[in-house]
């Protein structure tokens, strides 16, 4: 069935069984005010946030592991060094460390409130950008020929009673990632903090009335998610963006990962009921130039963990109020190559931050780097993210073993003890 | 030409070129957002709104309109940058077989409208050492006027359909322009040599114009691919995305060879040569010794021949047939073609050797046109198709395209500006849910280019008042009765369903007495119908 037939087909979602009048259902539903405060008030589940480093950020030079000396026969250019006073590794547990421009990271790992997963990523073989962000998201690696046609997230959301709200996740960006895909009640909101309905004021009223009742008509995915962004405008307009004022003296960087990492903690404070956020941070597909100290990847660690830090910080009374996830669709190849960059490669690391975390910890079962250890060059992978996330979902976001059945199918799960 | 002072270490090509880096660009939006007004409207009013709109409606069965079966109108919908009424009328007077005919013989079409709109856009034609030369230190004047002559091209050309084809190769062939602070000094040269001369010619020579271009060798990094360790990135993409396809038959093997056989390909790095940033083959970077690919072995000798004979071997290889042939169909007929006519467009491309105009004979060929789901099924319209869309129905002046091209990027959807080499997507999935930045482009868009100035007015966006006096049929005192069939039918090319009309209308006769205001928010409250953000 291809998109248009969809949008032509009969109304065949969860939505229209369940409600009998399609998008009607869930709209009538948050009419009520008494139904968003009945959200705030059940909000007990963290929000998760999936932070997408897109391009295969270099897990590597990110967490190094100083302690392998192969590490530093295959990049002997590129190696970050170990612990010590020049550009040093910043040691974490006497084998592995964090790049320098990534030593913010510290303060949460420390504080037992960030874990890292070492040789971490889906099993399947692909060294693609795209192949990859398809099968780790839709969240099976047997892609194409697969089980699923929906995002992993989006199955999370099917998996679990919504919390009441219009809008349960929010793509901070253009696009919806495929995470989300097939999710209802999802919207690309490139930024929460100027979601307003156009044009003046005198007007609006009978402007927004035709732009319902039209799309009302019309069902599938445009229809849902024109009636989602009017509710979400009257939702996110009670979040309170404009004053916000982040505590702890947090300091977003003023770029657009800051602002977004911004708005996704105004969201997690105000608890209207959006129980996912995703943000993707573009820019990690360094085949050139790597610049582990001084050149491109230390500046993309260095706004990363800046505004890592910020959130952190940000929400640090709010610490089991969310789970962030910080992923990337694969490593890169050990060896660096002839232009001081490093190609695709397979196993990588991951972080998980939030309240309820083992963190201080990088969880690893260490395969090594040395040439025969590798898989076809790369990093191996000896913990599969499904187990990292399946974790997370049944530990911290209260999903049962049918429900990991559903967002990981003909999966078995192995304890990785990452979530508390 | 290769150079005996060619840098012969990849970081000694970079520091190179690092002393060129311009300071990155980036639009400022604050304008633009100035002119926007908005609504804060109380959320439980907000909600009751919805909820009266759309609480106790039974007629949810009103189905997405099909597509319209005059196969000319179809046409003219599926191979321009947006309905214009005189576009139809001329394509009506011609008839469906000359109409398309004209369409792919662009360069007789006299263009000259367009020419001279383009005509102070000096930067569009001026080589990379030009443009670092001229523009030691802000960069926006190449960009925006790179950018902005996409959007006049796509709205004023005579070349529809060669200009929709130049969009089309453009995001096959995607780069983008903020790569390493360099690219946007490669990137006019890369429209002219690349994407121009053959969007409606062989694909096998675009195929090695790409390959071979400044802009293609630095945004995938082939100008750093050496021997000894050479490095993949241009020789992967080359595959899944410019020939192949991710599931086209090759293994991570001939990944790695591919890059081998591409070594030795890079620029020319002396700022104060003419031939700065042009491509050369330098033989000491190349890697020698035989290569496989797919299965052939690649002669070691000449050297300079072995990325030439991957090429060839790529641009003949089923699998780019087909990859191509149903990209291509997608674009033009239905997300999801079938296997029949992409077997019959492959076949086309095999043929004639990747001839992209026959293939396009074989796709827009009347029966195809004549609106049979699955055939042809209606399209949802990517950000810069209702752009040009909004702009081409209401006849609009665009003196200067800054604005419409700062409103693309409100809409996520600028020109050459995606960080990864895919392009921007094509599918209902990817742009469907993004609904408010549209109905913000078209409220900024039709209010700010009203012909009464006034609060919002857009800079260099006018429409005519006359025209659409004309053709709206609208006397001293406008009458809204019978108003919105004459929006939908004469400026919208018939995008609104029948109840869209209606509600239209409904909206129209709110109004006892109709001011210029009124029917400008009626023309943007029309282009924000669900009916039009499809074609």
């Amino acid at each position: 069935m291809n998109d248009a037939q969809r949008e032509l087909g009969p109304d065949l979602s969860r939505r229209a069984l369940l409600g009998g009048v399609g998008v009607l259902a869930s709209t009538a539903l948050v009419t009520s005010q008494a139904a968003a405060q009945s959200a705030r008030r059940s909000a007990s589940r963290p929000i998760l946030v999936q932070l997408f480093l897109r391009g295969a950020m270099d897990g590597l030079t990110t967490v190094v592991p100083y302690g392998d000396g192969d590490y530093y026969v295959a990049r002997p250019t590129l190696a970050v060094p170990p612990p010590g006073p020049l550009n040093g590794t910043r040691d974490l547990d006497g084998f592995f460390g964090l790049a320098p421009a990534a030593a913010r990271l510290l303060t949460p790992y420390q504080n037992g409130h960030l874990a890292l997963v070492h040789a971490c990523g889906s099993l399947d073989p692909t060294r693609s950008h795209f192949d990859a962000f398809a099968r780790m998201e839709f969240g099976d690696p047997n892609l194409p020929v697969g089980l699923v046609d929906d995002g992993w997230i989006a199955r999370y959301l099917s998996a679990v009673a919504p919390l009441g709200g219009p809008l349960r996740a929010i793509g901070v960006g253009d696009l919806l990632p495929l995470s989300l895909a097939g999710a209802e009640d999802a919207l690309p909101i490139s930024n929460p903090a100027s979601f307003l309905f156009p044009g003046r004021p005198e007007s609006a009223t009978r402007r927004v009335t035709r732009i319902a009742e039209t799309h009302a008509r019309r069902r599938g995915l445009v229809g849902a998610a024109a009636l989602g962004t009017l509710d979400s405008i009257a939702l996110l307009a009670g979040v309170g963006f404009a004053g916000y004022v982040p505590a702890n003296g947090a300091q977003y960087p003023a770029t657009q990962l800051g602002a977004r990492l911004r708005s996704a903690a105004a969201l997690v404070k105000a608890g209207v009921g959006v129980e996912v956020i995703t943000i993707d941070f573009e820019g990690w597909d360094l085949h050139a130039a790597l610049g582990p100290l001084d050149g491109a990847m230390a500046a993309l660690l260095d706004e990363l963990t800046r505004a890592l830090e910020a959130f952190y910080l940000d929400l640090l009374a709010h610490l089991d109020e969310y789970v962030l996830v910080c992923l990337s669709e694969f490593g890169r190849r050990v060896e660096e190559n002839a232009s001081a960059g490093t190609d695709h490669g397979h196993g990588n690391a991951l972080f998980v931050l939030g309240g309820g975390v083992n963190g201080g910890q990088v969880i690893s079962n260490w395969p090594g780097l040395a040439p025969a250890a590798l898989d076809n060059g790369d990093l191996a992978i000896t913990t599969d993210y499904r187990d990292v996330l399946g974790e997370i979902l049944a530990r911290r976001l209260g999903v049962g073993p049918a429900g990991l059945a559903t967002i990981f199918p003909q999966h078995t799960f192995t304890s990785v003890g990452v979530a508390v | 030409m290769p150079t005996t002072t060619e840098p012969s270490s990849s970081a000694a090509r970079m520091q190179a070129i690092e002393r060129v880096r311009r300071p990155r660009w980036a639009p400022d939006l604050a304008p633009l957002q100035g002119l926007a007004q908005s609504s804060p409207l109380p959320p439980r009013s907000l909600r009751r709104l919805v909820a009266a709109a759309t609480g106790g409606a039974s007629t949810l069965q009103q189905p997405l309109k099909l597509p319209r079966r005059d196969p000319l109108l179809a046409l003219v919908q599926r191979s321009t940058q947006g309905f214009e009424l005189g576009e139809y009328q001329r394509a009506q007077a011609l008839g469906y077989p000359a109409y398309l005919a004209e369409q792919l013989e662009p360069f007789t079409l006299d263009d000259s409208g367009l020419d001279a709109r383009l005509a102070s856009y000096t930067t569009l034609g001026m080589s990379p050492k030009q443009l670092f030369d001229g523009f030691p230190d802000d960069i926006g004047t190449p960009i925006i006027e790179l950018k902005g002559s996409l959007i006049l091209r796509a709205v004023y050309s005579r070349r529809q359909l060669y200009e929709r084809m130049c969009e089309f190769w453009r995001d096959h062939f995607h780069i983008d322009h903020n790569k390493g602070d360099v690219e946007w000094a490669l990137l006019p040269e890369h429209e002219l040599t690349v994407i121009r001369p053959h969007a409606l010619g062989k694909f096998p020579d675009m195929l090695r114009a790409s390959a071979f271009s400044p802009a293609m060798q630095y945004y995938l990094d082939n100008w750093l691919n050496v021997r000894g360790a050479p490095q993949e990135n241009y020789a992967r993409e080359l595959l899944e995305l410019h020939t192949l396809g991710v599931h086209g038959g090759y293994s991570e093997v001939d990944v790695k060879e591919v890059a081998k056989c591409f070594t030795g390909w890079t620029l020319n790095v002396d700022s104060g040569s003419p031939d700065f940033l042009r491509t050369v083959f330098v033989p000491v970077l190349h890697t020698p010794g035989p290569k496989f690919v797919l299965g052939n072995a690649i002669p070691s000798s000449p050297a300079s021949e072995n990325a030439r004979r991957v090429l060839d071997l790529l641009a003949l290889h089923p699998s780019t047939a087909r990859f191509i042939a149903k990209k291509l169909t997608a674009w033009l007929l239905t997300p999801a073609p079938s296997a029949e006519l992409v077997e019959r467009v492959a076949a086309t491309y095999l043929a004639t050797g990747g001839d992209i105009r026959a293939m396009l004979r074989v796709i827009l060929a009347r029966e195809n046109l004549a609106g049979v789901v699955p055939v042809l099924a209606p399209k949802f319209r990517r950000p810069f198709h209702l752009v040009t869309s909004i702009l081409r129905a209401l006849g609009a002046h665009v003196s200067d395209p800054l604005y419409p091209l700062l409103l693309l990027y409100l809409m996520g959807h600028p020109p050459l500006d995606k960080v990864t080499p895919d392009g921007y997507p094509d599918t209902l999935a990817a742009w469907g849910r993004s609904l408010l930045p549209r109905w913000n482009a078209a409220s900024l868009l039709v209010a700010g280019g009203s012909p009464f100035p006034g609060r919002g007015t857009l800079p260099g966006v006018r429409f005519p008042g006359e025209r659409l006096s004309t053709l709206l049929e609208l006397g001293r005192r406008p009458d809204p009765a019978g108003l919105a069939e004459k929006i939908n039918s004469r400026l919208l090319g018939g995008a609104l369903d029948a109840f869209e009309e209606a509600s239209l209308q409904a909206f129209l006769d709110e109004r006892a007495l109709l001011l210029d205001v009124d029917l400008y928010e009626a023309i943007a409250l029309a282009v924000s119908l669900p009916g039009f953000q499809w074609f």
